[in-house]
């Protein structure tokens, strides 16, 4: 299966070290813990998106996007 | 009326119309000539000279002391010289226009449309402003004297016309009308670029002394001398690049923001916070791409070392009816609350006056400012992206995103953009002067930057309008 890149949110208020430990069981590789801003990215299947949504302590998770400035020789930027 | 002196669709009058602060009193008359050379003659001097040889007035200059108002007869040369009179906030002059209305009198009275046609560029009305008509004005009025009464009813009605403006327009925002700061595309980019003379970012005191602005793009040229000495922290959120800036456009947005007072090269001043502590960090790569993942990091980094202002000029695309993202709304929400403040591009994707799209991703997050980009005719960029989405998807506020000009990396040094890439920069740079000014951070900085700004129609474009530093 497809691997894709995530962002997850925890809950105001969630503990981070037992939704991260939630997370990985539910099949993230969890790439980055940002504690202060309760964001984590990481990577998973893309059919256990679902899954990381129904963790405790999960805000919101959604697929990461990629940004793409015009080339450097563009006038507008 | 002796229409041939104050022209009948003549471009060259060479008649103002200029309103002077409530209080100024006999130092309007000084400062007219001091600054200009003008004797301005009084009301009933005016009318003895006018009544002896009717022609004679079309030269004098006349101070209407009831009104706060001088007529002033000045060749176009002057035009700078009243623009800096306007912007300078010892002056008591706060408005010039041109000499419009008084000879649209005709139409006017006619009921034909006033307000089509200016005469002179860059001095033009916002078309959509209501304008006085003879019906309309008040009617306690200065004595008027026979054949002088059109054409004083003239003067008051471009009076109340700019007193309509003036009222219109936040009381911090009053100093600056339209009139003056369009008229800022004549003035020549000297001392500063005009998009930190026409938001006063170059007129302000603060500097962002002790202010730290992250600006997340693609790195920075640290080998750039106009940045030699300064502080920059660095970090590459990018696999295998340094935080050397391979593409520029970080290096060009960093010198909006941050660039110095007094640039090494004797080049004209580019940077709003020149005295703000820079932090440079590389989420996008040398070929301008990267992902939400790197960008998260940044901000948290940014967070981390409390920056007061965040800077991000990127996006992608979003549709009409599409939602913000959650996690960069629980992002941003959660920075600002801990004083770390995200602005953001509005997004380029508009073909105006065709195409207006809407404001793109993270921009259109209710907590993160979007910003927009509008020309010195303070017109809407036609590239940038409008309020068309609701519940984040609005424009917060504009900025100079057109003929920018900022630093490059070596050897070119400096090179001139547009783009609301462009603009984000510079609402970042003015935050960080009130950051300094106020003391407020987060959402309290925010909403004080709004509220200071000059107001523009349609909010769709510009939100709360025209930046302006503190």
């Amino acid at each position: 299966m497809a691997r894709v890149q995530v962002m997850v949110s925890l809950s105001d208020g969630a503990d981070t070290n037992s939704t991260v430990s939630g997370l990985k069981s539910a099949g993230l590789s969890v790439e980055q813990v940002h504690a202060e801003l309760g964001v984590i990215s990481g990577s998973c299947d893309e059919g256990s998106v679902d899954r990381l949504r129904a963790v405790a302590g999960v805000g919101g998770v959604e697929r990461a996007r990629e940004v793409q400035l015009p080339k450097p020789d563009s006038s507008v930027q | 009326m002796a229409s041939a002196n104050i022209g009948t669709g003549s471009q060259t009058t060479g008649r103002y119309i200029v309103l002077f602060s409530q209080d100024a009193g006999d130092s309007g008359r000084r400062e007219l000539q001091a600054r200009l050379g003008i004797e301005a003659l009084s009301a009933s001097e005016y009318s003895e000279a006018a009544a002896g040889e009717p022609d004679s007035y079309g030269p004098a200059s006349i101070m209407l002391d009831e009104l706060g108002v001088s007529i002033v007869n000045a060749p176009p040369e002057r035009e700078e010289a009243m623009v800096a009179a306007v912007t300078d906030p010892a002056s008591p002059i706060i408005a010039v226009e041109p000499e419009r209305i008084v000879y649209a009198l005709s139409e006017l009275q006619g009921l034909e449309s006033p307000t089509n046609g200016s005469a002179m560029p860059g001095f033009s009305l916002p078309s959509e402003l209501p304008h006085p008509t003879p019906e309309t004005l008040a009617p306690s009025a200065p004595e008027l004297t026979h054949a002088h009464d059109e054409f004083y009813r003239g003067y008051r009605a471009a009076f109340l016309d700019m007193v309509q403006q003036l009222l219109e327009q936040r009381p911090r925002a009053a100093a600056t009308p339209a009139a003056a700061l369009e008229s800022m595309a004549q003035v020549q980019e000297l001392g500063s670029t005009w998009g930190l003379q026409a938001t006063r970012a170059a007129q302000s005191r603060f500097l962002g002394r002790n202010m730290r602005i992250a600006v997340l793009d693609t790195g920075f040229d640290l080998h750039h001398p106009d940045f030699a000495g300064r502080r920059v922290s660095t970090q590459s959120f990018i696999l295998g690049e340094s935080v050397q800036d391979g593409h520029g456009h970080g290096t060009h947005c960093i010198g909006t923001a941050c660039g110095p007072v007094r640039p090494a090269s004797g080049e004209r001043r580019y940077g709003v916070a020149s005295e703000a502590e820079i932090f440079a960090g590389k989420v996008l790569n040398n070929a301008g791409r990267g992902g939400d993942g790197g960008i998260l990091a940044g901000i948290a980094w940014a967070l981390a070392n409390r920056c007061e202002i965040v800077s991000m000029s990127l996006g992608s695309p979003v549709g009409l009816g599409d939602a913000h993202s959650q996690i960069y709304e629980t992002v941003a929400r959660r920075a600002a609350e801990k004083g770390t403040l995200i602005v953001a591009a509005a997004g380029n994707e508009s073909s105006r006056p065709g195409r207006i799209a809407c404001v793109g991703h993270p921009g259109n997050a209710p907590s993160i400012v979007a910003v927009a980009a509008l020309d010195r005719m303070l017109q809407a960029a036609p590239f940038s992206c409008g309020g068309l989405n609701p519940n984040g998807g609005e424009v917060n506020i504009a900025a100079p995103g057109v003929d920018v000009f900022s630093s490059w990396p070596m050897p070119s040094r400096y090179r001139s953009l547009q783009g609301t890439s462009m603009a984000t920069p510079c609402v970042a740079g003015i935050l960080a002067q009130f950051a300094e000014a106020t003391g407020l951070r987060g959402f309290a900085l925010a909403n004080h930057m709004l509220h200071q700004a000059r107001r523009l129609s349609p909010v769709r474009d510009f939100g709360w309008g025209f930046v302006q530093a503190p």
